[in-house]
């Protein structure tokens, strides 16, 4: 089977609230003046014996794709061609009659599939045997289960002849031991070198049977090849597409910039008093007490309260400001789906670890509070009351502390901290010169791009996965002093997150791929800053500060601005028991 | 065409499909497709002849009616049953990729399927208004052919229209009241060539469907030949319905086959 350059397009219709009114009844939906296309670009080829894959979203144009192999609607373009007998298992029981018996179905399914009477004869048993209807088979179709329908129709559609298997969605009928026996089936079919297309939600059904795998995306196909990295993409999509959905996104933005207290409340400490907060403690890597940390410690923040009062539905939560009055993160025992339900009176504590604090060298303060259920009324709150200094020398404003490789896919990531001070561009320069440019003669900045793990462009990225900002430069031949590339990610409201330098060559043409290989940041809009710094002169030689946006989503509520990866450890009174 | 033959099987599974879906319910089943016809043909008996004193020729006015109003009744409920054939089998088209003209051709083959007993029961009533029988019934076999094959090419036509136009089954109602009456079924042919112009008698005659009464009524009524008008010769009666039904045969077959693949575009939405 090969599929060149198909094409499909319906027609689009308009569905406005004007003609919704009482004269619609009489008025047919009006085609708008473009199309809209179903499938376009599809390139596929299917091999004698091979076993291949669809996934995608629902509206994909999966469906679409197999009706046009299986000959049941017409390409708009393109072509199809198909050598051999193609059976579709796009629905079960098309064509079902429910006054009819179950077997009165059968040989008219059969015979609509294309099998003489005698050879329905012979396989009526096979099939009633599959279906495991029994004596059930005798009783007219209205009268069964949906299940039993289903199981009806798989059992006559696979055993039709046929060299080319089509199914879309339909391994999943019955109960799981049919659905056992189903799969069992197909793997039959694979030893009989039979070819499948596949389209399925069920990722095990695909790992199980496929080699390949094509993933679709509105009409396209996004990727293809292994199965196992189709899977992961589709994951990865599903994700991203389910938090993009515009108004998801913008409560996730807002949340995270909900209780980005004001700095002249620190200090302060309020709550309805059910509950006090008795001390934050600050426990470096060998777990005693320290008020400075180094950089990608361990840290853990332990708060000790005692309970006045019994309380029900609580969560508990820390904030982490940077001295100027940046949110960091502020995760709370909700976010991370803990349930807490009930506390008596009593003493105890809870405990925030962080395996490795990514933050900057500078000076920190902590909040830590105890939250009712909706985070409306705190038991306690004591607001940036407490200071955590991260040791070392700050960059800039530079917030998070992550490690980042130079290059492509195929280099080996050696993980580094920007510490080099020595050529680090003073990003100072650029304080007044946000969503600026500079132009250089020597220098030429082609493009900006953000890339996702497999290198496709993407504005979308998902918080805690692989991020690279791929920058392409044009230099002249005669330059050849020491210049060096900085790459950095500011959020949309200016602050310095995320950058990585790089000692340019003297190639004329410079193509620099920074790789992130955990991207904490929290969702937001993100702008990237590239600028080319001259350490001779102590100057930019070009720069485009905060032109390139793009978007982070995350499927997990947080609030603040980076992600810290964590761990919760609590210790609640019970009170006494009655 | 010579697919028909291949696809023998399917054609009467669907066909058998067809006739269970509508006589397996009812309590008389199939008998009512007998009781029907007699009966419409005892009301309009009723209505033009014993009301209106309308002629009927040399031989009963029953038997003049229900020689044309049983093939008509083929005629009329084949041609709606396939204009909606393919449309109401959706569930069947869009699943399964098989011939999809297998459809009309079986809608009509149920229409036929029906209409063949009613001809037993009329040679009964025949035989018991003591109507004279010869040779000529011989022919049947032939005018039921070209009829059917009439009916076929329009069946084509309709069904792939219906899938295209929903209009299409309104169209036809009017139409077949309006080919009712243009057809002589309730008015005897000698008594409109009285009565009309020539020039009016001659595209009358054009009319296939009026050669097909006249050759069902030559088949079953042995004397019809003295009652028919000079104006009913050779050519309108037997070649015209011929020459007709091949072209429009073929014709339907033809706008079938080209709208085909357009049909799972309009039958979704």
């Amino acid at each position: 089977m090969r599929a060149e350059n198909v094409g499909k397009k319906f027609p689009k219709f308009i569905n406005n609230e004007e003609t919704s009114d009482n004269k619609s009844f009489f008025r047919h939906p009006q085609p708008a003046a473009g199309d809209f296309w179903a499938l376009r670009n599809i390139y596929m080829t299917l091999g004698k014996g091979e076993i291949v894959g669809i996934i995608g979203r629902n509206g994909a144009g999966k469906t679409t794709l197999l009706n046009i192999i299986a000959g049941l609607l017409p390409p708009s373009e393109g072509e199809v061609t198909v050598d051999g007998k193609v059976s579709s298992l796009l629905t079960l029981g098309a064509g079902f009659q429910d006054e009819f018996t179950g077997k009165e179905n059968i040989y008219l399914h059969a015979s609509l599939l294309g099998l003489k009477k005698q050879e329905t004869d012979e396989r009526f048993s096979n099939i009633l045997e599959f279906s495991e209807l029994g004596d059930f088979i005798n009783a007219p179709l209205g009268s069964y289960s949906n299940g039993m329908r289903m199981r009806l129709g798989f059992s006559v559609a696979i055993h039709d002849d046929f060299d080319i298997l089509l199914t879309d969605e339909i391994l999943m009928v019955g109960d799981l031991y049919f659905q056992k026996k189903s799969f069992e089936k197909m793997q039959e079919f694979k030893k009989q070198g039979k070819s499948m297309i596949i389209v399925t939600q069920d990722m095990g059904v695909i790992k199980g049977l496929c080699n390949k795998t094509y993933l679709m995306e509105d009409g396209k196909i996004l990727f293809e090849g292994d199965t196992r990295n189709a899977i992961e993409q589709y994951e990865m999509l599903v994700n991203k597409k389910r938090i993009l959905s515009e108004t998801s996104r913008l409560d996730m933005v807002k949340e995270t910039k909900r209780w980005a207290t004001d700095m002249a409340e620190w200090g302060e400490k309020r709550g309805t008093g059910e509950v006090k907060i008795k001390g934050v403690a600050i426990l470096n890597k060998w777990g005693i007490r320290a008020n400075s940390v180094r950089p990608k410690d361990k840290v853990r923040i332990r708060v000790s309260f005692e309970a006045e009062e019994e309380i029900n539905n609580f969560h508990f939560g820390v904030a982490i400001f940077r001295e100027d009055g940046v949110y960091c993160y502020g995760p709370n025992t909700k976010f991370d789906s803990l349930t807490l339900k009930r506390m008596g009176r009593g003493k105890g504590n809870f405990e925030f670890e962080c395996k490795e604090l990514s933050l900057m060298p500078g000076v920190y303060y902590l909040s830590a509070a105890i939250w009712d259920q909706n985070e409306t009324l705190a038991y306690d709150y004591h607001r940036a009351c407490y200071k955590l200094e991260v040791a070392g020398t700050p960059m800039f404003g530079q917030l998070l502390c992550l490690p980042y490789t130079w290059g492509n896919h195929s280099s080996v990531p050696s993980a580094k901290i920007p510490d080099k001070q020595g050529c680090y561009p003073n990003l100072n320069y650029l304080i007044d010169k946000w969503e600026a440019e500079l132009k250089s003669d020597s220098i030429i900045l082609e493009s900006i791009k953000c890339l996702n793990k497999y290198g496709g462009e993407d504005s979308v990225f998902v918080t805690e996965r692989e991020f690279r900002i791929k920058t392409d430069l044009k230099r002249n031949k005669q330059a050849d002093k020491p210049l060096i590339l900085w790459v950095g990610v500011y959020r949309s409201d200016g602050i310095y997150c995320y950058g990585g330098t790089k000692e340019l060559s003297c190639r004329e043409i410079n193509s620099e791929i920074l790789v992130c290989p955990r991207l904490r940041l929290l969702p937001g809009e993100y702008r990237i800053s590239v600028g080319v710094w001259d350490p001779g002169e102590e100057k930019f030689l070009l720069f485009s500060h905060g032109l390139v946006r793009f978007n982070i989503v995350s499927d997990k509520l947080d609030h603040g601005t980076v992600y810290l990866e964590h761990n919760w450890k609590f210790k609640v009174p019970r009170g006494r028991k009655r | 065409m010579k697919q028909l033959f291949k696809y023998k099987e399917l054609i009467f599974e669907l066909t058998l499909r067809d006739l269970k879906l509508q006589h397996r319910k009812p309590y008389f089943g199939f008998l009512w497709m007998l009781i029907i016809p007699f009966c419409t043909a005892i009301i309009y008996k009723v209505l033009f002849s014993d009301f209106f004193h309308a002629t009927s020729g040399g031989h009963p006015f029953f038997i003049h009616l229900i020689t044309a109003l049983l093939p008509w009744n083929y005629f009329a409920s084949a041609i709606q049953r396939a204009s909606r054939s393919i449309q109401d089998s959706r569930n069947i088209v869009g699943r399964i990729s098989f011939p999809k003209y297998l459809l009309p051709v079986s809608a009509v083959l149920v229409n036929l399927v029906n209409f063949l007993p009613t001809l037993l029961i009329m040679e009964l009533f025949l035989v018991a208004f003591k109507v004279k029988l010869t040779m000529l019934i011989i022919f049947l076999p032939l005018v039921i052919l070209i009829h059917s094959c009439m009916i076929m090419g329009l069946a084509f036509l309709v069904a792939s229209l219906q899938v295209i136009y929903r209009d299409t089954e309104y169209v036809i109602q009017v139409m077949l009241m309006a080919l009712f009456f243009l057809t002589p079924g309730v008015y005897t042919l000698e008594e409109l060539a009285t009565k009309c112009s020539p020039t009016f008698m001659k595209i009358y005659l054009l009319n296939p469907l009026v050669g097909i009464t006249n050759l069902y009524r030559i088949a079953f009524i042995g004397d019809y030949f003295s009652v028919l008008p000079k104006e009913a010769d050779f050519f309108n009666t037997l070649i015209n319905p011929a020459l007709w039904s091949v072209a429009v045969l073929f014709i339907g077959y033809g706008v079938f086959k080209k709208y085909e693949s357009r049909f799972m575009d309009h039958l979704n939405f």
